[in-house]
């Protein structure tokens, strides 16, 4: 029965290491290759406590989990700069250098033997010793990191981590600083690992620096894909799979060497088999907001609040302004002396033949490139300096040529990702106040809802953005931009692609929202389109602004339209 | 002082080593955006294989050696074949050929320790000289990794530069997409491309087992050191691989001058984390 | 009658995912001639010629070269057959030098003797391509990549050329230079050739026939004559 209690445990373990390396892998997309350090410094933490100062269970695992985090924002470091091939490198030389740490470091960890002797935890006063007296308090930290888990993943901070996922700069546009969650990130999944540690330590009295390899961390990493990247629960089931099925090895009493040989095949035969035949795992990413939204819904009702108007912007006049802009990219001036002026409650666009300077003007009026030499002006306020997420947040937001939706999330949440000044962005309040997380969520589902109607896209807010049609992609790209509530909107091409009829079916929604006082900036290069949808136009030819001037007006100029058909 | 040429040559010696695996890697990783980590234990499987040539087949030393090399160019081709095409052609993100490579790391490494246990084997009766350079000495096999780096990093070169072959693979390294449009056939080429890379560390891998040994998870480090040494130098550049090989042999052995031995691969980790902090698409520029 | 068309387009669809970008165009590119696709950005122009080349798959239509099917077949099988192709933005291997490209567009020819004359035909028509033989193709400019490209494509010694929007990004001046150095390869190698453009001006007086494309359909067929008026061309922008 003890050795039932024994597989208990080390499943517990695993759960924790699988749920917790979910969060930097699956959820927030981070490709880093270092989740066993973590784990080895929850227990080495617990282990040198232990065994040279006499501090045990639970100040000893505290310690860990605070040491892991920091440890944690180190390796986010090289995350923040490099993606890819190089994050993984880097992660894998971070490991490389904790084993050989752990190996060296006589004095402190003991080097290859290890550290034996970390006495057992004592609850209530009596030492868990035994498996079965210890795998209650196992199963409660692995249901413990499940929950935490699971709370950070269905919270604001998670979302917003998916959306950082599927395209950053996206995350940018709508106002959030990627930075700040991919530090917490790791933080959270380090610090969580390292309970696995503190108790593996204690848990076996003995700690060695063999434990916490690369195949470890491969180890880990094969459960988290099996069970599903992006799914909690797919790593609890993975965690459980490769715990279980090795230990059937067990039966064919082959020597322990072979045994460890055979379980390494049958990981690494699972990993490729998985990825070939069912790259999203046994149990794929879900999207828990049906269920929650019902739930939010129902509160909201019981308060009486059940409906949301998008708020019309007061404003008028000119807001954002470009003064003499000028870019050069190495020896090729792309703007030259440009002055663009948008004003409230009108729809300028942006138009010119090919490499006129349009999407270069356009980046220099969102901030997203600095200027050479001019200055781009908000309500009189020079915005340079300004961070593309500090930008939106001062309420000048964009879209992109090439939509950069969050692809594999639900429309809805697309929109709410977008929703400013969320509560719930913060990891604190998700776990600390989350009676305010949880109201303010309500709202805003009121809000992306109404946003979503406002485009008309009501009816879609379940589907996944990949099974959108290109006309409701583009619909959903507006409704983003919307959601900021930002009163400055600029468009780069936003009706590209279209045909007439679903052209019809957008335009006015364009149209309204200058309507409703914001300023609207658009790039197209479809003339009839142009001339349709806006009040105002500035020519662009060569980096310059030729003329400006109501479209049609400019359109009929001889001169313009040969440069156009040059 | 007297330390400091012994520990310059070994340094020389083992950066030679990690060239030639990095030359190998990198040119997988450049020509097909694969990283293989099973390049690792593929390794590994020359080593075996040479290990088996000679002591179960009797067959002479250098006969072996071709063995192992051949074996080790086929197995690399059949993960080529087998496994990374079907994802390749299917549009994998990276990521996932990464996992699948990683997989197919554990698997072979923990194939060899199945079938040939896990002590390690040596061959003994491959004799070779010691030879004085001032105060420090350097053994025959010390010299033979030396002059593989030399011979393969120049006749490599000579291949890129004057075959057909040559130039479809720098033609791909350069545009994968250009590379289709002039009808290069990409899919043979990468063939070739797993052939050769392996191949390359095939010889290392021959010479490795006569020095050490070989271990069944031998594959791991070497893989790692490539891929390191790739990256110091710039991914896919072959100067840059030699250099960064050097670079990380160096390091590794100068560290020792004044810190206790223990701790070589520690520093050397620790510098390179820290030059891929500062610079992370290497000193040299890839394609 | 004798058939005069060397590529025909029936009824090609394109997707990008669950979008289709080019619905169902049909066109025919006539031998010795040259064909002008105009349409505005995102207009498929490119995704059709790609499409058609065999460098992204097409879901539905047929194409016919010399009057067999070729639908999604290899590039490779078309260049071995005469098909080339010049992708837009300077289609050069930017470390390799000017020789090595042009020697890149010889992968399937083995007679010494026809290389060498392609090599002394493409020199004639540009010969920066000649006097910059060893310098490597990343550092010539805009203008002389595109050159470059085109030479590529001739060493292949195609019956049928198509290049993708070949002035993007050039100077007034070396649009026109481009330009002329096409109609000089059509005239002396009697090549049939489809241009992919945005810039009207420069190409429209060269075209036999002009095809134009808006979001994804084909909005006209026919002579480039009536397209000189600019309010004419209006209509399909």
């Amino acid at each position: 029965m003890e050795y039932v209690y024994h597989i208990g445990v080390v499943i517990s373990l695993y759960v924790i290491l699988s749920v917790s390396f979910n969060i930097t892998i699956g959820l927030a997309g981070l490709f880093a290759l270092a989740h066993a350090s973590f784990y080895a410094f929850g227990a080495y933490a617990a282990a040198i406590l232990s065994v040279k100062l006499g501090i045990g269970f639970p100040l000893s695992m505290l310690v860990g989990i605070v040491g892991a985090g920091v440890v944690g924002m180190i390796i986010a470091l090289p995350a923040l700069r490099v993606g890819g091939h190089y994050l993984v490198i880097i992660t894998l030389a971070f490991q490389a250098i904790v084993t050989d740490f752990l190996r060296n470091a006589n004095g402190l960890t003991g080097g290859p033997d290890g550290l034996a002797g970390v006495e057992p935890i004592n609850l209530f006063g009596a030492d868990l010793t035994t498996p079965g007296d210890f795998l209650p308090l196992a199963v409660f930290f692995a249901v413990l990191v499940y929950l935490i888990g699971q709370r950070l993943e269905r919270s604001p901070f998670g979302r917003a981590l998916r959306a950082m996922r599927e395209d950053e700069s996206a995350v940018q546009s709508v106002g959030k600083n990627p930075v700040a969650f991919k530090l917490l990130a790791f933080a959270v999944s380090g610090g969580l690992a390292a309970i696995a540690g503190s108790l593996f330590a204690h848990y076996v009295s003995y700690v060695g620096p063999h434990s916490f390899t690369v195949e470890e961390t491969i180890l880990i990493l094969t459960m988290v894909i099996l069970g599903g990247i992006g799914n909690l629960t797919g790593s609890v089931v993975g965690a459980i799979i490769l715990v279980l099925l090795p230990e059937a090895l067990k039966l064919l009493s082959l020597p322990p060497i072979t045994a460890d040989m055979l379980r390494g095949c049958i990981y690494g035969a699972m990993l490729i088999v998985i990825l070939r035949f069912r790259p999203q795992g046994l149990l794929p990413e879900r999207h828990s907001i049906p269920k929650i939204a019902d739930s939010l819904r129902a509160e909201l009702k019981a308060v009486g609040k059940t409906v949301f108007d998008i708020a019309k912007v007061a404003a008028s006049g000119p807001t954002l302004v470009g003064k003499g802009l000028h870019k050069r990219f190495g020896g090729i001036v792309a703007v030259d002396d440009a002055t663009i002026t948008l004003k409230a409650g009108r729809v300028t666009g942006l138009i010119g033949p090919n490499g006129a300077g349009k999407t270069t003007a356009f980046n220099l009026l969102t901030g997203f490139i600095s200027t050479n030499s001019g200055e781009v002006t908000f309500r009189d306020e020079s915005i340079g300096g300004l961070r593309p997420h500090e930008i939106v947040s001062s309420g000048i937001a964009r879209s992109f040529q090439d939509l950069r939706l969050f692809r594999s999330m639900t429309v809805l949440e697309n929109v709410l990702v977008a929703l400013p000044h969320q509560a719930g962005d913060k990891l604190l309040n998700v776990f600390f106040r989350p009676r305010l997380v949880r109201h303010q969520e309500a709202e805003n589902l009121l809000k992306a809802e109404a946003v979503l109607a406002y485009v008309g896209l009501r009816e879609k807010a379940m589907e996944r953005a990949d099974n959108l049609s290109y006309a409701e992609e583009k619909l959903l790209v507006i409704a983003r931009l919307v959601a900021t509530g930002a009163e400055v909107l600029l468009l780069d091409e936003p009706l590209s692609g279209l045909d007439p009829t679903t052209l019809e079916q957008i335009l006015p929604s364009i149209r309204r929202l200058a309507e409703e006082g914001r300023t609207v900036c658009l790039i197209e290069h479809n003339l009839d389109v142009i001339q349709k949808v806006c009040d105002y136009a500035f020519y662009l030819d060569e980096g310059r602004v030729l003329a400006e001037g109501p479209p049609n007006e400019l359109m009929q100029d001889p001169e313009l339209q040969g440069r156009y058909f040059r | 002082m007297e330390l400091l040429l012994p520990l310059f040559l070994n340094g020389v010696v083992n950066g030679a080593h990690y060239a030639l695996l990095a030359m190998g890697f990198g040119m997988i990783f450049a020509t097909t955006g694969v990283v293989h980590f099973a390049y690792g234990p593929v390794y590994a499987v020359a080593a075996y294989l040479t290990w088996w040539s000679v002591t179960v087949l009797s067959l002479p030393f250098l006969v072996a050696m071709g063995v192992g090399i051949v074996g080790c160019a086929v197995v690399g081709m059949a993960s080529y074949v087998l496994l990374y095409r079907w994802f390749l052609r299917n549009d994998s993100p990276p990521f996932i050929i990464l996992v699948v490579s990683l997989g197919l790391l554990m698997l072979i490494t923990n194939l060899i320790g199945v079938a040939f246990g896990t002590n390690a084997k040596t061959v003994n009766d491959v004799t070779y000289g010691f030879y004085f350079i001032g105060s420090a000495v350097v053994t025959g096999v010390q010299l033979w990794q030396v002059l593989a780096l030399v011979v393969v990093g120049l006749g490599l070169a000579a291949f890129m530069k004057w075959t057909a072959y040559g130039s479809y693979i720098r033609a791909m390294q350069d545009n994968m997409l250009m590379a289709k449009i002039v009808g290069i056939n990409t899919e043979r080429v990468s063939l070739v491309v797993f052939g050769i890379g392996s191949g390359i560390s095939g010889i290392a891998a021959s010479l490795i087992l006569v020095k050490e040994g070989a271990l069944p998870h031998m594959g791991f480090l070497a893989v790692f050191y490539a891929f390191l040494a790739a990256v110091v130098g710039g991914l896919g550049s072959l100067p840059g691989a030699v250099a960064g090989g050097l670079i990380l042999g160096l390091v590794e052995s100068l560290g020792v001058w004044r810190v206790s031995s223990d701790w070589q691969t520690t520093i050397a980790f620790g510098v390179l984390f820290i030059v891929l902090i500062w610079r992370p698409t290497g000193l040299w520029k890839g394609y | 009658m004798i058939n005069n068309a060397i590529l025909k387009v029936l009824d090609v669809s394109v997707d990008h995912g669950n979008r289709r970008v080019v619905d169902s165009i049909s066109f025919d590119v006539l031998r010795n001639k040259i064909l002008l696709v105009l349409g505005h950005n995102g207009a498929g122009k490119t995704t059709l010629v790609r499409s058609i080349f065999g460098l992204h798959p097409i879901a539905a239509g047929e194409v016919q070269y010399n009057d067999k099917p070729i639908t999604n077949r290899s590039t490779e099988e078309n260049v071995k057959n005469g098909f080339s192709f010049v992708p837009q933005g300077h289609g050069v291997f930017r470390s390799l030098t000017v020789e090595e490209n042009l020697m890149l567009g010889t992968t399937h020819v083995s007679e010494q003797k026809k290389i060498r004359e392609r090599l002394e035909t493409v020199r004639e028509l540009f010969p920066i391509l000649s006097e910059r033989r060893a310098q490597k193709a990343g550092t010539m400019s805009g203008g002389q990549q595109q050159m470059l490209a085109i030479g590529i494509a001739l060493m292949q010694g195609p019956d049928l050329l198509v290049l993708d929007e070949p002035t993007i990004g050039l100077a007034p001046r070396l649009v026109n230079q481009v330009v002329e150095s096409v109609v000089k390869i059509k005239e002396t190698l009697g090549l049939s050739v489809v241009i992919v453009e945005q810039n009207i001006q420069a190409s429209l007086p060269v075209a036999d026939g002009v095809v134009i494309l808006k979001t994804g359909r084909k909005v006209y067929d026919g002579a480039p004559a009536p397209l000189a008026d600019h309010n004419k061309l209006m209509e399909y922008f």
